[in-house]
This record gives structure tokens, sequence and C-alpha cells, in this order.
């Protein structure tokens, strides 16, 4: 068994452009935009205008290239392995034949589909890279409280769901350590964690998962009592420690933004689909 | 609120206790037990308080989800779906578990496997929109190969469900599950 240690708490990478000081709700509703567009994107014309604004942005954020491509590295084979697959098995009826390798033939049409769904996922995965590279897991979390807000109406608690993941950031790093704890107590008492065949091996989940939550229960309970010893209720009326504000900036990022929205969806329609 | 915050932060860390498996390339990661415990031991509204806290974290790039990966393209790339169908498996099977008590043991199995059911339903869509699948390829690639370790993982939570209710009782701890 073994148990990832690096929990660090996210991949922010602090600065100080115009980009990490836009409000966080600019930037969630942008990316939640481009993620869209994507979705439709079907020529290569309308990805290169893509790969322009998405090189804009992360220069702009001034964000080191290696960086923003580096989460990418451990995807690799999937993503050579999935166009590959697109490559022999995607075909339309009048589709030319590339070449012929013993039983798999590759056609043009496979060919585009792979490149299209391979340029799909690096672009999904650049354009929401970025967003969290340029905001903290505290100033997101807030942007989201008020983006979630209008789903109080039908019985969202946006307040008490950030609330929760704000306790439970906290949580994850004391039960990492108990956890390291407990493991640590079980093989004092020569419990051979990484011995024995497969049900073995879970068999001795159970004397390490028991006493992870047990004693997980006792803290929630400690903290619930200073909680609700310090009238902590919650919800309406609260106030922030620090108010978002819309400022220049998410203007100017709004109308880019719509500028850039109208022109792929220009793109999507006007040039036929390539697949 | 605080027992959804334990568990959100209990799933992020069942899934990182990862086991290699000899036959396959995906280890064993306690991610989706930590998912099922929570509709079993949690009532319907902190289950799914627990859950979507859970994904927004991960989505905000705290590396919550299996194997410290963390990002907002976890939910959005091609198997983000099996993320999303979190939500309403832990709905669904603290809706079928409802009350506090220990419920029989064919009630939690049909809750179990409706939720893995919906997990592999939202996951198997989101990857044949996102790879422009079929559906019966997105079964092949997307469901079928996880499919007897997820039922193994299934039996592990139903087990360890019992075990971590019959403990509280007996250490007078089960009311923080009820509030």
């Amino acid at each position: 068994m073994e148990l990832t240690k690096n929990i660090t708490l996210g991949v922010y990478l602090p600065g100080e452009t115009a980009i990490h000081h836009m409000d966080p709700r600019t930037k969630i509703i942008a990316t939640v935009i481009l993620i869209t567009l994507l979705l439709f994107v079907k020529s290569y014309e309308a990805y290169l205008v893509f790969l322009i604004f998405t090189a804009a942005v992360i220069i702009g954020a001034g964000i080191p290239l290696s960086y923003a491509l580096c989460g990418l590295k451990p995807m690799l084979p999937v993503l050579v392995l999935m166009w590959v697959f697109q490559l022999f098995l995607y075909a339309t009826p009048d589709a030319e034949v590339i070449f012929s390798l013993w039983i798999l033939t590759a056609t043009d049409s496979g060919l585009h589909m792979g490149n299209m769904i391979t340029l799909r996922v690096i672009f999904l995965f650049t354009v929401t890279t970025i967003l969290t590279l340029t905001t903290s897991i505290v100033s997101l979390t807030d942007g989201l409280e008020i983006l979630l807000k209008p789903l109080q109406k039908i019985g969202l608690p946006s307040q008490e769901l950030v609330m929760t993941m704000v306790i439970a950031l906290r949580f994850v790093l004391i039960l990492a350590e108990e956890l390291d704890k407990i493991l640590k107590a079980q093989m004092a008492r020569g419990v051979a964690f990484d011995r024995g065949n497969f049900i073995q091996k879970t068999r001795k989940i159970f004397p390490v998962f028991l006493p992870l939550f047990i004693n997980a229960f006792k803290r929630a309970e400690e903290l619930i009592v200073a909680m609700e010893s310090r009238s902590y209720s919650g919800g309406r009326g609260r106030t922030k420690m620090k108010t978002l504000r819309m400022g220049r900036v998410d203007m100017a990022a709004g109308g880019i933004m719509i500028l850039f929205a109208a022109l792929m969806v220009f793109l999507i329609v006007s040039i036929p689909s390539q697949i | 609120m605080t027992v959804s915050a334990l568990f959100t932060a209990l799933i992020a860390i069942l899934a990182q206790i990862a086991v290699p498996l000899p036959f396959s390339p995906v280890p064993f990661t306690g991610q989706v037990i930590g998912i099922l415990l929570a509709g079993l031991l949690l009532g319907r509204r902190a289950a799914v308080l627990a859950v979507t806290a859970y994904l927004l974290l991960g989505a905000s790039g705290a590396p919550v989800f299996s194997l410290a990966r963390g990002g907002l393209y976890m939910l959005t790339g091609p198997t983000g779906g099996y993320l999303w169908g979190f939500v309403p498996a832990v709905y669904i099977t603290a809706s079928i578990i409802k009350d506090n008590e220990l419920s029989s043991i064919y009630r939690t199995a049909l809750a179990m496997i409706s939720a893995l059911a919906i997990i592999y339903i939202c996951g198997a869509a989101q990857l044949s929109l996102i790879m422009g699948y079929s559906a019966g390829q997105a079964l092949l690639v997307g469901v079928i190969p996880f499919l007897p370790l997820d039922l193994f993982k299934a039996a592990l939570a139903i087990f360890l469900g019992r075990q971590i209710h019959i403990t509280l009782r007996r250490n007078k701890l089960d009311h923080v599950i009820g509030e």
C-alpha cells in the first residue's frame, strides 16, 4: 500500500499580471465559454485561431510554456493510443484509404477524426490549466460561491458548500497525517502491507480504515461543538472579509471574450466540418 | 456540514491510497469506496454536499482526485463523467438507504449497484460526447474493463460501512452522522 505524499494544495502559480488580478468570476465564466466552444470546433482553421488565442493568454499570464504543458506528459501514451484508434477504426463510407497494414486500414477520415479529438483534448487541458494556474483555490471558491448563488433558489446551499470545501481542505491535511500514523502503528504491530496476495492485502485495509474513520468522526464532533459554542450559523447575513469587485480589467476581458466567441462561432458555422 | 466536510476529506484521502494490481494498468484506488461510503453512511443532503464539495475542490486544482490529480480538466476531460456521476450516485444511494439504521444487505447491495450504474452511465456519456464514440464503443472502453473491480469495491464498501456503523454506535458517536 502506498500513500501519495505530495498533497500540496493546488497548482496555483502566483503572479502579478492582469490575468492574475482578474475577478475569479470573470475567469470561471470565460473558461466555461471556451470549453463550450471547443466541443463544437471541427476544422483546422478554427483550431489555429484557438491556438493563437490560447498562446496569447499564456504569454499574457506569464506562465512558462513548459509549466502549462507539463501536465500533458502523463497523458501522452493515452493520447497516442486514442489517435491510432481513430486512425484505423473511424471511416466514413466515402473515405479514401491512405495505407493498409495487415487487416487494418487507415483512412483520411480516420486521420482527421484522430487529429480533431487529440487537439480537442489538448486544448481542453490547456484552457482549464490556465484557470487553475492563475487563480488560487481560495479566490476560486469565493468566485464559485457567488456564481452558484442563483442555484440557491433550487435548493443548492452555495455558502454551505463553500464552507464545506474550506473545512475539508483543512481536514485533508489532518487526516493524511493521521493515516500515516495509523499505518506506522499497524506496521509496528507487525502488519506487512506489501506482502500476501490480493485478498490478503485487502484484508489488511480494515485495521487501517476503521480507526481512521472513527478518529475522523471524533474530530468532526469536536469541530461541531466548537463551532456551535461560537454560535456559527452560516448562510444568511454573513459578511465576507474580502469582497470581490469587477474592475476595468474584467470589462476588457469580457469584451475580448465576446469578440473571440463571435469569431469562433462564425468560423464553426462558415467552415464545413472536416471530420 | 462539518460531517460533509469530513467526508470530503475522507474521500480525498481514500483516493490517495493506491494498491498496484498485477493484472491491470489501473491501480486499485479507494476513491469509489469513499464515494459509496458517503452514500451509505450519510443522509441524502450531507452526502450530496460532501461529494459536490469534493468535485469542486478537485476542480479548483487541489490534488484530491485519485493519484493526487486535480484541476478543472479532470471534470471536463474525457473521463470527467465518472466524477460528475458521483453526485447523482450518492443521492440515489442515500435515498435507497434512507434511515440511519443498518439496512438489510439486499437493500444495501441494490443501493451500491444503482450507484455504480449511474456513475457508469454518466462516465460513458461524457466519454462518447468528447471522443465521438458510439454507445457500444463507450461501453466497451469505459465500462466493461472496470466492472469486476468496482463490484469488488462495492462489496468492500458494504462491509466497511457496517463495521464503521457498529463501531460508531459502540463509541456513542453515531449521532454525528445524523446531524
